[in-house]
């Protein structure tokens, strides 16, 4: 009942907005480079491409979910879109087309203002060269079809409101909350998700797992960036590299697109803006702690020079130290103390391995660090072709019990289900499907059972008649 | 036409061999390679160097494989020569080029029409302009470190020299303080250091770091930011390339037009195996190309297989300056003097350029601390503390002409454990690299005067060589003197083809490699034409 409610109103609100922005005007050449500025803010480029052409796959519990081509191609992009069908996208999940999955986050851009919109509708169909290309269609299965969107927005989107978006007062901290909640969306990331994929506002910022990364708890409590200067925070948001933390997978991108491209004044105002969201406790079990080592004898853990040709050449050892002796220290050092300009991290400080999920770790070691700031490019090279799941899993060990100081306990198993990008399915959306024939059963033999009560009760009446 | 096993088949898996594959596999032909070797990452090569007590011995921390021995593994070459290294090669999965140093010249355009231009040795089969694409591929496949003003004839004429088509990939790095320093003291007796291209990145790219200063670039960059045969490998693979490990081919077989009908292999078992492609790819090296040629009685019908083999003489020179200087900062190789590349007198002597060691001279210090002997405690230590500090060195390398005489052949007195034969090599300096010296000598008392400096190696005393293995199957346009043609189709087999620097008919004084790979680029591109 309160779900039709709901859609009922939606529904209406809908047509209301529908009909408050068919007024305006479209496109204007002097909100173009305000409308860019937002894109950069949004980080429209980490899904669409820098291109804006689309064709990257988000993954999802449920599948994968392409990013479509958003420059202004009139067959394959948004050319033909009018500004309120533009604004039913971004601010209602509603394509001309259909309705979108929330993989695009218009929870959080349902935020933005008729003027924003406006701007980026702007920037996407004068500042942005039109590219033709059809991006692979996104397929989920049943029941997750796309007029069923509807019903998740009638449940989860507020209108209006992003999601787990707090009140504040001053420009600044303001400013920080367009940032952060609505064109940041980096509850997209950080904010964990319920049964139906909607975000869990008790926990707003407070960590979850995506795609498997561990996005870190983001709240001021000292599970979250409590214990960040400003300066680290800043520094990190503009460059990705502080002495604790470094931006890898998505959080890279976010930085190269996005982040790197603000202004330090919009920097200050996301750091703002964090340090006011309510502090919310992780709730991941506490680690194990280890003795934290800077001291290594490597004479101690290697064994003494072979000849044999077989024990050279074979590479199938699992021992943490001999593998990060050969293949890290060369740059983060024998002790894990990296560089002395720490642009190679110490591995005593970084969050990624003292925090309380060792799937990032797992995530660098295998893929590496490839970031683009401005000029400066920072690679750490991949070691997914030369290790194997188990041998990922001890190096991320040792450094974790020997320079992270909590005990490392990864399995090769875990690492493999971690490298596929497993994220744990909810239990509803598991069993959707099955829950969804069940209903469909159910209502259908309420309908028949309703049915044949109606014929019994009508020939009794007409018997009585007869 | 009978099914076939693969379009190609690529006999070595080094970074020739890798090249080739890679081109052809890109479009989309189906190509195996076959190596003798194992996969053995990056890492564990760290691993084995670190461990190892031979230090300097380039081959150890990659094995001796019974059933695949390198040139290092005792009895395999027989080396009768007057310069004192054995090549080091490889056979491992990314071959040779595992254990480069990385440097990346290219050939000048004079110095691959030696014969029209000075009367000597020989000319390729083409010009430099029909080559230069194929530099500028290779150099963007491996990622070159260069300067793009530079007039790398070392005439100094203000244009950069050799014409390129586009910019190096990677700009140069800095030069480290020590050829700074010795640039600055020798400048005024008229020598100038220009930066040496290489493999070993100044910014990341392609996956790879940049050069963060381990100075152990042979036997194995430890973080891969020099380019290695492995990354061309994975680039092949990548491709869609297939890669047979542990195959040991000793057979190729014919049919009465002299077409190449299968190769066959022994894995470590002894276990022989037998293929069939349209087109058949020897990229074995320098060496093992020709052994393998000579065992299989192939391609020879000039004589000229395994003969002209050409090692680059070298001469090492090296001082103690009366200044620290701290060499072994950076990479191993960073500065070059080409005032002696291209000169008039070509006719009679080699062209050579001078190549600044930076190698960590802990090891060559200590050496030559002990050998003088008599001295024990702190004052050992202090006095190898000083002179790794002040220790320079620089290495002049000498082009060689081909000569049928210089030559490698089939080693019967060796049998490795599956039973196959090792490799023979005779080589004699010729007087065209000797007439270099009393002009080294010069140099080197002028360095000396202008570090005032005490000499620790004088030039002349020992003639060195390079791990560089050319001429051995010779190009030519004439079948009757040479082995192969300008796409490195053999001239007696319309389904062979050699990749390797063995095909050089003259061999400039500079490093090889770049060279080879834009070979490698060019055939590849020609091989797939044709499958």
């Amino acid at each position: 009942m309160r779900t039709l409610f709901l859609l009922t109103c939606a529904l209406l609100m809908a047509q209301v907005a529908h009909g408050a922005s068919a007024h305006s005007t479209g496109a204007v050449p002097d909100l173009v480079d305000q409308g860019r500025y937002l894109a950069t803010a949004g980080d429209c480029a980490s899904c669409h491409g820098t291109s804006f052409a689309g064709g990257d796959a988000v993954p999802s519990p449920i599948g994968k979910i392409y990013a479509a081509n958003i420059t202004p191609d009139k067959q394959t992009g948004i050319g033909s879109w009018s500004l309120a069908q533009f604004s039913d996208a971004l601010r209602n999940g509603k394509a001309p087309d259909g309705y979108l999955y929330p993989a695009m986050p218009y929870p959080s851009f349902t935020g933005l203002t008729t003027g924003q919109i406006q701007a980026l509708y702007s920037y996407f169909l004068l500042g942005v060269p039109p590219v033709s290309n059809n991006p692979p269609q996104t397929s989920l299965p049943f029941p997750f079809y796309r007029p069923m969107m509807g019903v998740w927005n009638a449940l989860f989107l507020e209108q209006g409101t992003p999601t787990g978006a707090i009140k504040v007062s001053g420009d600044v901290q303001e400013r920080g909350r367009l940032l952060v909640e609505t064109l940041g969306h980096c509850t997209a990331c950080h904010t964990p998700r319920g049964q139906l994929m909607q975000q869990d506002s008790k926990r707003h910022l407070a960590g979850a797992m995506v795609a498997g990364w561990w996005a870190p708890n983001i709240t001021p409590g000292t599970d979250g960036i409590g214990g960040w200067s400003n300066d680290q925070l800043s520094t990190f948001l503009m460059t990705g590299h502080t002495d604790i933390a470094v931006a890898a997978g998505d959080m890279g991108k976010a930085v190269s697109h996005s982040l790197s491209k603000l202004s330090k004044d919009d920097i200050d105002a996301i750091a703002a803006y964090l340090r006011v969201v309510p502090a919310v406790a992780s709730d991941v079990p506490k680690r194990t702690a280890s003795t934290q080592t800077s001291v290594i004898d490597v004479s101690a853990l290697e064994p003494a020079g072979t000849t044999d040709w077989q024990t050279m050449l074979g590479h199938d050892t699992t021992d943490g130290n001999i593998l990060y002796q050969s293949a890290c220290a060369s740059c983060h050092g024998i002790d894990g103390k990296g560089s002395n300009d720490l642009k190679h991290p110490s591995l005593l400080r970084l969050k990624s391995i003292t925090g309380p999920d060792s799937a990032t770790l797992v995530q660098v070691i295998a893929h590496g660090v490839n970031r683009k700031v401005g000029d400066t490019h920072t690679l750490m090279p991949s070691f997914r072709s030369s290790m194997s799941d188990g041998q990922i899993a001890s190096v991320a060990n040792y450094v974790s019990t020997k320079f992270g100081g909590v005990k490392g306990e990864v399995s090769a198993s875990q690492v493999a289900t971690i490298l596929k990008g497993h994220v744990e399915t909810p239990w509803l959306i598991r069993y959707a499907r099955w829950l969804a024939i069940l209903a469909i059963a159910l209502a259908t033999l309420i309908v028949v059972a309703l049915a044949w009560t109606l014929i019994r009760a009508l020939s009794h009446r007409r018997g009585r008649h007869v | 036409m009978a099914n076939h096993d693969a379009d190609v088949i690529v006999v070595g898996s080094g970074s020739l061999g890798s090249l080739v594959a890679l081109q052809i596999a890109k479009r989309g032909k189906d190509v195996l390679i076959l190596e003798a070797g194992p996969v053995t990452p990056d890492w564990k090569i760290t691993e084995n160097f670190r461990t190892s007590p031979r230090k300097d011995n380039l081959n150890a921390p990659f094995g001796d494989i019974p059933f695949a021995p390198n040139s290092y593994t005792p009895g395999y070459v027989d080396f009768d020569a007057d310069v004192a290294w054995i090549p080091g090669t490889l056979r491992i999965a990314g071959g040779t080029s595992r254990h480069w140093t990385g440097v990346a010249w290219r050939f000048l355009p004079e110095e691959m029409k030696l014969k029209s231009n000075f009367g000597i040795g020989r000319d390729w089969a083409f010009t430099y302009d029909e080559l230069e694409p194929f530099y500028t591929q290779a150099e963007y496949q491996v990622g070159v470190n260069g300067a793009d003003t530079s007039d790398y004839s070392g005439h100094n004429r203000g244009a950069p020299y050799p014409p390129r088509s586009k910019p190096y990939p990677l700009p140069p790095e800095a030069k480290p303080y020590a050829l700074q320093r010795f640039q600055m003291r020798a400048a005024e007796r008229g020598y100038r250091w220009d930066h040496a291209p290489n493999v070993r990145l100044s910014k990341p790219y392609a996956g790879r770091p940049a050069c963060v200063g381990n100075n152990i670039c042979n036997p194995n960059c430890p973080i891969g930011a020099k380019h290695s045969g492995i990354h061309d490998l994975e680039a092949a693979q990548k491709a869609g390339a297939r890669l047979q490990t542990k195959a040991v081919v000793d057979r190729l077989e014919k049919d009465s037009q002299g077409r190449i009908t299968a190769v066959s292999y022994l894995d470590y078992e002894g276990k022989r195996t037998r293929l069939t492609a349209k087109v058949y790819v020897i990229a074995a090296h320098g060496f093992e190309t020709p052994k393998l040629l000579l065992m299989n009685e192939l391609a020879n019908s000039s004589g000229m297989v395994g003969q002209n083999l050409m090692m680059h003489p070298t001469l090492s020179m090296s001082f103690y300056a009366d200044e620290p200087l701290w060499v072994g900062r950076g990479q191993y190789l960073h500065g070059a003097n080409l005032q002696h590349r291209l000169r008039d007198d070509r006719a009679s002597v080699s062209g050579g350029f001078y190549q600044f060691m930076n190698h960590n001279p802990a090891l060559s210090t200590a050496q030559a601390l002990f050998k003088e002997g008599g001295m024990l405690g702190e004052h050992l230590d202090s006095e190898l503390r000083l002179r790794a500090s002040q220790f320079m060195s620089v290495q002049l390398l000498l082009e060689d002409l081909p000569d049928p005489s210089n030559a490698v052949t089939v080693n019967t007195s060796f049998r490795d454990k599956l039973g196959q034969p090792g490799i023979k090599v005779h080589y004699r300096l010729q007087d065209y690299s000797k007439a270099a010296l009393p002009r080294t000598i010069d140099d080197f008392a002028n360095w000396v005067q202008a570090m005032n400096a005490v000499p620790q190696e004088v030039p002349g005393a020992t003639w060195y060589n390079q791990h560089h293995i050319m001429g051995t199957v010779i190009m030519g346009t004439d079948p009757k003197d040479s082995v192969v043609d300008a796409d490195l189709r053999c001239h007696d087999h319309e389904n062979l083809y050699l990749v390797t620097t063995g095909v050089f008919p003259s061999v400039s004084c500079v490093n090889p490699t770049l060279t080879g790979m834009a070979l490698a680029m060019r055939a590849g591109q020609h091989i797939a034409q044709q499958v």
